[in-house]
């Protein structure tokens, strides 16, 4: 989190400076330091979750994909004729841990076309513009995706 | 001038966003519909004018400060949404006749 933090501050500051490093190292340090002490936050934790990085990479590059794909799809309704069928639709979701679950919901959220409104343990309640964008939502590829990061 | 010609079709492709989500806004009926449309300015309307902006200044920094936009926008996107839609499904007594209810738990 050190590195990220000061990576962050660099690109804010906006140049490579002395002033600017040295601050940031500071900044930085005692950010890191506090989360530390008062948040429950633990280095060894957060360099042993680095090795699910290629996995939430992998991730994220499918995210951008159905956000695109997506997009145009709702274009598509927006300009056909007659409105769409509403649909809202409960399932589950097979994804074990709950920042997993968090960011399978909030990756449907961000696709146009659906969107979450409840989440509560596996139960998703999710509302899709049509029929059309709810088919197997719960086999989706974020929820392979998730199962993954899971394994990895 | 070759990085003019790189960011236009970007710009435009967010101009035509912007343009379809308000239609979409006006077309759909209902507050739940109508979010759907809103999505598409947040997602693909963003993008394609960072993505044009980036192109034109060509520069490390206020590359890495727009992909920091974008993030940020990813972020708290979601969050607004689903508070909305939660919001509405709570107190909207009659909003089963809006959506088809489908139960597959």
């Amino acid at each position: 989190m050190f590195v990220i933090l000061l990576v962050l501050w660099l690109v804010f500051a906006g140049s490579l400076t002395v002033t600017n490093l040295i601050l940031g190292v500071l900044v930085a340090g005692l950010i890191t330091l506090l989360c530390t002490k008062f948040m429950g936050y633990s280095t060894k934790r957060f360099y042993g979750g680095l090795k699910k990085a290629p996995a939430i990479a992998a991730y994220l590059a499918e995210l951008l994909k159905e956000i695109v794909k997506e997009n145009f799809d709702v274009l598509r309704f927006i300009y056909r004729k007659g409105q769409p069928k509403p649909t809202l639709v409960h399932f589950r979701g097979e994804v074990q841990s709950d920042p997993l679950r968090v960011l399978v919901a909030n990756s449907i959220t961000l696709t146009p076309g659906t969107y979450t409104v409840r989440l509560e343990g596996d139960e998703y309640a999710v509302h899709a513009l049509d029929e059309y964008f709810q088919v197997d939502i719960e086999y989706s590829a974020f929820f392979k995706m998730a199962q993954k990061v899971e394994e990895s | 001038m070759i990085r003019t010609i790189l960011a236009v079709p970007f710009l435009l492709l967010a101009v035509f966003t912007f343009f379809s989500e308000v239609l979409g806004f006006y077309k759909f009926k209902y507050v739940m519909n109508r979010m759907h449309a809103a999505a598409l300015g947040d997602t693909m309307g963003i993008g394609s004018v960072l993505i044009a902006v980036a192109i034109l200044t060509g520069e490390l920094v206020p590359i890495l400060k727009l992909i920091l936009v974008l993030v940020f926008m990813f972020l708290t996107g979601p969050v607004v949404t689903h508070l909305i839609a939660g919001a509405e499904v709570e107190t909207h007594k009659n909003a089963g006749h809006e959506y088809k209810e489908v139960d597959r738990r």
